[in-house]
């Protein structure tokens, strides 16, 4: 049995967590530790769990996971990492590319497994236009366009979404559009990203909750042109939930939320492919992520040096 | 527009949904100043200097208004918490209302059934089962109705088609999802009635209403769908061809119409049913006994000599609950004709409605 701990009690505990690791018998939530005393005994209760201080914690569990808002990521990293030991960091990963780097780093130079928590990487759809892509369908990737938005109703109850600079929409919902852009279109592997041409609107200075840009982005194999993104998140507007690969042979078109569904198209017309794996919710698909990460099977997707290059983007542009 | 100097003070009640947050921006430039009375964490929704915004749970009996505009209903959690979260609308509600006030409570077509399969007048509709939303609705309107016969306030029941516009939510987002991801947008064979309604157009009719209306005691109804014998295809090919998609079809087979509460119910008690049971020990088999699921895996000649005919051609997959309801709206064939009051008519036509919505996809800047 493992024994896990979870640092940071916070809303994305009692609504997801709170419904997915009680499900399994091989790992338990055994410590539980945050800042606000009464989110740590709520959290505790739910578990069953002791709420202990953050030394006792990393000091007991086998496993961590650290829920607390994007700022104080990295010293909770650098803090429970171990050897041996898996640590799983909720998105956004870190609010640096630096910083991202040095955690990854660190994690290696102690033997301990670095993962960060992007759920929809297992989302059925998403799996079918990252296979189309890899098999070669599209030929190389030349433009990404994106957007996803409506109505705001997440509650954190740190309240860091509309006051820490990385609670905007780009780092909360944008983190997340991205990052299924970039794990679709195999940009998560390339080893250094750069950003250039970049043009930006937004609402206002981070925490902003409209967010539009363009730009390019260099790196990949030798021979890898530019990848042009377009993309847009809001907190105000409905927009429509969707990623958009575009290749030199054809365009893969998926929601960004949980579906089994992607349309090829290529010039000869558009077919629709459906996955073979279907869930009945979505949070089948985050309790999958946790499986995969906690019992190694399948954690490759969520290894932490395949967020550096999301990081780079999320920062470059808030900075913009 | 209307001079805003006959109004008084107004309240809207869920001001940060889609409908709200245009009537706010109506009111605003008709210069008349409301009340924005949100819940949750939707203050972001309704950000802005001119309208005042004010929390549910911060509603007290001092804080009256001389006229309520309720937009709320329940649409998030469980469906069985759909009767307790209208209560507390209810509730909210009152509290704002002066005595011997005025409301303007803002209800759907889906009164008469998702697929509006059931007659459709300009009178109270009687309490049916249904889908929890269409319940929740119909509870509403006469939670309302027989407050407004015990207290004679004045009260304005306004029906809306399906809304839809610039950056709807409820349509143009679906229809375009669909598209893109080429699930099922219409049935093969099925030439459904949009019965929509431009939220511009939704927010300019309530303003009227609110600005000019006479406001004496008594009960009115009205029915907004001012595009409600445009098509569904009609919106649909467009958007189609600016996406350059082809639109996906379900067949008719694959249809249970019309989408009811029984369905509902069905599904929420699949794991206590006797039948359900039987299936899960039986090993997940739909329908029949053991020997007749034996029979069907026989060589065809050997079958079609035992049970003397040919087997049934294949059917498609039934549809998910989601697209039924979905493809239920998108066939309906009676129209929601609008019924308004004499002197409003809708600022926005069909053609510039298509043209906002293509340039929300466009997403240009």
């Amino acid at each position: 049995m493992i024994s896990i701990g979870l640092v940071g009690c916070g809303a994305v505990v009692h609504s997801n967590y709170a419904k997915t690791l009680p499900v399994r018998s091989e790992y338990s939530v055994r410590f539980v530790s945050d800042i606000n005393e009464a989110q740590a005994q709520s959290a505790a209760a739910l578990f069953n769990a002791q709420a202990t201080s953050l030394d006792e914690l990393v000091r007991q569990a086998d496993a961590i996971i650290i829920t607390t808002p994007p700022s104080t990521h990295e010293d909770l990293v650098l803090k429970s990492i171990r050897s041996g030991r898996a640590v799983l960091c909720e998105k956004p990963f870190m609010t640096s590319a630096a910083a991202a780097r040095r955690v990854v780093d660190a994690a290696a130079a102690a033997n301990s497994e670095l993962f960060v928590g992007h759920f929809r990487r297992t989302f059925p759809q998403v799996r079918l236009a990252r296979d189309l892509v890899k098999l070669g369908t599209i030929g190389q990737v030349q433009a990404i366009r994106m957007s996803e938005g409506g109505r705001f109703t997440w509650k954190a109850v740190s309240g860091y979404t509309v006051r820490d600079p990385a609670g905007g929409v780009l780092w909360d919902t944008g983190s997340h559009t991205l990052d299924t852009a970039l794990f679709v279109a195999g940009m998560d592997l390339w080893p250094d990203l750069e950003l250039s041409k970049i043009q930006v609107r937004k609402d206002k200075a981070e925490p902003s909750h409209d967010f539009k840009a363009r730009f390019e982005v260099l790196g990949g194999k030798a021979g890898q042109s530019p990848v042009g993104f377009q993309l847009h998140f809001s907190r105000f507007e409905a927009l429509p939930n969707f990623i958009e690969i575009i290749g030199e042979r054809g365009k893969i078109s998926l929601s960004a939320g949980m579906d089994t569904r992607v349309r090829l198209a290529t010039a000869e017309g558009s077919i629709v492919l459906s996955a073979e794996e279907q869930y009945a919710e979505i949070l089948e698909c985050f309790e999958l992520q946790l499986r995969r990460i906690l019992l190694r099977d399948g954690q490759e997707d969520f290894a932490a040096f395949r967020f550096v290059g999301l990081t780079t983007i999320l920062e470059t542009l808030s900075n913009a | 527009m209307p001079e805003a100097s006959s109004v008084k003070t107004i309240a809207v009640v869920g001001a940060a949904g889609f409908v709200g947050r245009q009537l706010l921006k109506t009111m605003q430039e008709a210069g008349v100043q409301v009340t924005a009375v949100i819940r949750g964490a939707a203050e972001l929704s309704v950000e802005g200097s001119f309208h005042n915004v004010l929390h549910e749970s911060q509603v007290t009996e001092s804080t009256a208004f001389d006229l309520v505009i309720n937009l709320a209903y329940p649409n998030s959690g469980p469906l069985f918490s759909y009767a307790a979260q209208n209560r507390l609308i209810f509730a909210a509600v009152e509290r704002l209302m002066k005595p011997g006030g005025r409301l303007i409570h803002v209800s759907t077509q889906a009164v008469f059934g998702l697929a509006l399969d059931r007659p459709v007048s300009a009178t109270p509709v009687r309490e049916v089962r249904d889908a929890a939303y269409v319940e929740a609705k119909i509870e509403t309107e006469h939670h309302f109705a027989a407050l407004q016969k015990k207290v004679g306030l004045s009260l304005d029941i306004v029906r809306l088609g399906n809304v839809w516009g610039y950056a709807s939510g409820a349509w143009a987002l679906p229809l375009v999802q669909r598209l893109l991801t080429g699930r099922p947008i219409g049935v093969q064979g099925v030439a459904g009635l949009s019965n929509s309604t431009d939220v511009a157009n939704v927010a300019s009719y309530l303003s009227h209403l609110a600005i000019q209306g006479e406001g004496a005691p008594g009960l009115r109804f009205h029915h907004l769908a001012e595009f409600a014998s445009v098509p569904w295809s009609y919106w649909i090919d467009r958007l189609a061809a600016e996406l350059q998609v082809s639109p996906v079809h379900a067949g008719p087979e694959q249809m249970t119409l019309p989408v009811s509460g029984r369905a509902e119910l069905a599904e929420a008690m699949a794991g206590v049913k006797p039948r359900a049971l039987y299936r899960r020990l039986a090993g997940e088999r739909v329908s029949g006994s053991w020997a007749r699921s034996m029979l069907t895996r026989l060589p065809r000649p050997l079958f079609v000599k035992l049970k003397g005919r040919e087997l049934s051609p294949a059917k498609a997959m039934p549809l998910s609950r989601e697209d039924q309801m979905f493809l239920s709206i998108m066939s309906a064939r009676q129209e929601f004709k609008s019924q308004v009051v004499a002197g409003w008519t809708p600022p926005v036509g069909q053609e510039e409605s298509m043209r906002r919505v293509l340039g929300w996809l466009r997403q240009e800047w």
